[in-house]
């Protein structure tokens, strides 16, 4: 009786355990589809960004070059990481090919400064706008999203947890992490 | 400074002062049953004064009532005020003036101020509140307004909009979205109620000594009665005022 009863325990804590293994892995991929939004949007900027810099830039067209195959590799990134979110690999790749991306757009931007007449002209300022806003729409679902991942890989982590993740392969997420070159510097704040 | 030492502080410093709050409303309604029921009804049958506790044994009855009623009377009108502050976060911005900002607005600094919105409410996790500009207003602020996070609404001046930058901007907006994130707009439209209570009960008192100072004047026979209504109303209108200072 008291065996049966062990048992009937153990059952229901294992169901218990990857129900929320589940949940937490769903709610990472539904994290991940926020990001994915926010990216997709500033992948569709970035042609018409192009667009509007080329009559003025007419002598850079590397950089320009540049930035439109960071942002094709970057989306097609996005595209192999959209089919698996909570899929390491996949993550780090799409890390990458953003960080990429934001260095090619820097040196656009960087070079955009010697031409006046573009930095004035309306349209430039209102793509300007629109992505810069869009980059801080990513970081913030990205801070959502790699919460999510650090909530999932606690629970599948976490022993005796652990027994069950691994019988069901549930592999850990990965966190996005978008190397940026203005992130090694940090400056020093004190509020006192 | 430790940020989240400093949000535990704040929490429980806030905490406190609404005890404090509740505490200086019942210490009103107190102060309004000694004055009303115990001037007004303090005489026994035969005549004569009780002290405050031969009327608690012997004829406690007014003073209760009187308790009752006003404690009644104040939660009847905080009600009353709650509902109408409760109209809608929307509703409480436009009556100060705001004019709404689209979701399609092309204005590249109500655009800007959209963006910045939004990116706040993904980084927050709390939906797009509606988003008002006062026009008229060219010095630099900002509120929000709102029951609940479903219905909040975020208004800056027109000073905000054209005088800061976009991290200053995102700055004032981050902090009014922590006002919705962390309720302080039902807070106050809750303390603005019972306020508001308190303050009919000192308008009261003011209508009441208007009153008695006319009646005294129309009918000298009755100096004596209108003698305690007048100091029924000097004491209503001096609670009512004490209440309005006690929360500032």
């Amino acid at each position: 009786m008291v065996i049966l009863a062990i048992i009937a325990a153990a059952v229901f804590w294992a169901i218990s355990i990857y129900n929320r293994l589940i949940n937490e892995r769903n709610r990472v991929r539904n994290a991940f589809a926020q990001i994915d939004v926010q990216l997709t949007r500033r992948y569709d900027l970035i042609p018409n960004l192009v667009e509007a810099v080329k009559g003025y830039m007419k002598h850079e067209r590397e950089t320009l070059e540049a930035v439109i195959n960071a942002r094709n590799a970057a989306q097609s990134s996005l595209n192999a990481a959209k089919a698996d979110p909570a899929n390491a690999a996949a993550i780090k790749e799409l890390g990458a090919s953003e960080g990429a991306l934001g260095a090619a757009l820097g040196r656009l931007f960087a070079l955009s400064e010697a031409y006046p007449d573009l930095k004035a002209n309306q349209n430039m300022m209102q793509f300007q706008e629109e992505l810069a806003s869009t980059e801080n729409k990513v970081a913030f679902s990205r801070q959502a999203f790699n919460d999510a991942v650090l909530s999932y890989n606690n629970t599948a982590e976490n022993f005796p947890n652990s027994i069950l993740a691994g019988m069901y392969r549930f592999e850990l997420a990965s966190f996005l992490e978008i190397e940026s070159e203005e992130k090694r510097e940090v400056p020093d704040v004190s509020f006192t | 400074m430790n940020f989240f030492e400093a949000q535990d502080h704040a929490r429980r410093t806030t905490r406190w002062l609404v005890v404090v709050y509740i505490i200086a409303t019942a210490l009103i309604v107190l102060g309004v049953t000694l004055i009303v029921g115990f001037t007004l009804f303090g005489t026994s049958m035969d005549g004569y004064r009780y002290s405050l506790t031969g009327m608690l044994s012997a004829n406690p009855a007014p003073l209760l009532i009187t308790a009752v009623a006003t404690t009644l009377f104040i939660v009847g009108a905080s009600i009353y005020k709650t509902s109408i502050l409760s109209a809608g976060g929307g509703r409480v911005a436009q009556d100060m003036g705001g004019t709404l900002v689209p979701a399609n607005v092309q204005d590249p600094l109500r655009r800007r101020l959209r963006n910045v919105v939004e990116e706040m409410a993904i980084a927050s996790g709390v939906p797009v509140p509606e988003i008002y500009v006062l026009e008229e207003e060219s010095g630099i602020n900002a509120f929000a307004a709102g029951y609940a996070p479903g219905d909040a609404a975020i208004a800056v001046t027109r000073g905000t909009l054209e005088l800061l930058d976009r991290d200053e901007l995102q700055g004032v907006v981050a902090h009014e979205f922590s006002h919705v994130l962390n309720g302080d707009m039902r807070l106050n439209i809750r303390l603005m109620g019972v306020l508001f209570g308190i303050l009919i009960l000192g308008m009261t008192g003011r209508l009441v000594l208007r009153g008695g100072h006319h009646a005294r004047f129309a009918s000298s026979r009755r100096g004596k009665g209108g003698g305690a209504i007048v100091l029924i109303g000097l004491g209503l209108a001096i609670l009512g005022w004490i209440g309005v200072f006690s929360p500032a």
